[in-house]
């Protein structure tokens, strides 16, 4: 049995001696973050589907042994984004992040005041965006941030200064329109 | 602290970290308290993006990864066994010709004396179910392959400790070889 408490680095010792409900309880709290980070980085949903279950073969590959030196996220962020350039090598297809980008489709204009995140997201580089989302998002904090990408924490604190700077230009604007 | 703050400490103050100086300034600063709201704002706009969109994962979906989970489980019970997949084939294969060539070498080299072959034999023993990391039932080169490819730790430690004992299952694999 799991307990929702239950550090990361608790399961993966169970899991380092073959106890089930330890790669289940893994595999729980973090599946829905990784069909979204597969998302945003631009999979539609069947292959976001197809990302999910190759990370989690390849992490339950690791054990016996694998060693939990970070947070799970941060070993499994690279993961994903090596399968999601995987599969459009694969394809031989363009780059096409386009959830990072490219704006989303025109929607209906704001009815409120309410800022949209999407919006926000479309004004951003991909490396801004992806820095943005784990720091507000997955609420990871920078050195793990820094480990994901693989880039050191001045880089993360640039990317991400520049992204809240880009995003406050475009909740200012969107603000005006509003009125 | 007389300057305002920049993005990244008004971040820091919104996840509760940040410096005592740092807080009492956004406190008594208006435009700094305009400028974490608009922050606070930005995050949750980006976490109501977030939530949706994202697809509900299939229960078949979840039952295959759950299935590699628990085969994953059963066969560290039984026999602590390191299933290797397809693409690490030319790897063990790579491993494989060096422990070759290794054996190679050391038949070219001087028996070492009665005494001291018991000795090694006597003390392989003992570590050898220690150390043999693919449950093989011997220790050989590629236990210390093995312990090669596990990923790397940010740990300077303990990849230093991890040198040192892929090191010294090489040499155990060389004395067992030996001994035999």
């Amino acid at each position: 049995m799991t307990n929702r408490d239950e550090p990361d680095a608790d399961l993966v010792d169970r899991a380092n001696q073959g106890d089930a409900t330890a790669f289940e309880g893994l595999y729980r709290r973090h599946r829905d973050w990784v069909v979204s980070v597969a998302m945003r980085l631009g999979a539609d949903r069947d292959d976001a589907l197809d990302i999910l279950q190759e990370t989690f073969a390849h992490l339950f590959d690791q054990f016996p042994g694998f060693t939990l030196t970070s947070q799970l996220r941060t070993y499994l962020y690279p993961a994903v984004k090596h399968r999601w350039l995987d599969i459009q090598r694969r394809r031989r297809t363009r780059v096409r992040l386009i959830r990072l980008i490219s704006p989303p489709p025109p929607g209906p204009p704001p009815d409120s005041d309410r800022v949209d995140g999407g919006r926000l997201l479309a004004t951003l580089t991909a490396e801004q965006r992806e820095v943005a989302l784990l720091r507000f998002v997955d609420d990871l904090p920078l050195g793990e941030i820094a480990a994901a990408l693989d880039v050191p924490v001045g880089t993360v604190k640039s990317r991400l200064h520049a992204a809240i700077a880009a995003m406050r230009a475009a909740a200012a604007v969107s603000e005006k329109k509003v009125r | 602290m007389d300057e305002h703050l920049d993005s990244i400490a008004l971040d820091e103050l919104r996840r509760g970290e940040g410096s005592a100086a740092a807080r009492e300034h956004l406190d008594s600063c208006e435009p700094c308290r305009a400028e974490a709201d608009s922050l606070a704002g930005i995050v949750q706009a980006l976490r109501d993006d977030d939530d949706q969109g994202r697809p509900v994962v299939p229960p078949e979906i979840d039952r295959q990864v759950l299935e590699v989970a628990r085969r994953r489980a059963a066969s560290i019970r039984a026999h602590g066994v390191i299933h290797r997949h397809r693409w690490l084939r030319p790897a063990v294969g790579m491993a494989i010709a060096a422990g070759a060539l290794l054996s190679m070498r050391l038949s070219f080299d001087a028996l070492p004396s009665p005494g001291s072959r018991a000795e090694k034999a006597s003390g392989v023993a003992v570590t050898a179910q220690q150390t043999d990391l693919d449950g093989d039932g011997r220790v050989t080169i590629l236990d210390a392959f093995a312990l090669a490819r596990q990923p790397a730790s940010p740990s300077s430690e303990i990849e230093d400790e991890r040198k040192r004992s892929v090191a010294r299952i090489a040499d155990l694999a060389v004395s067992v070889e030996r001994g035999a």
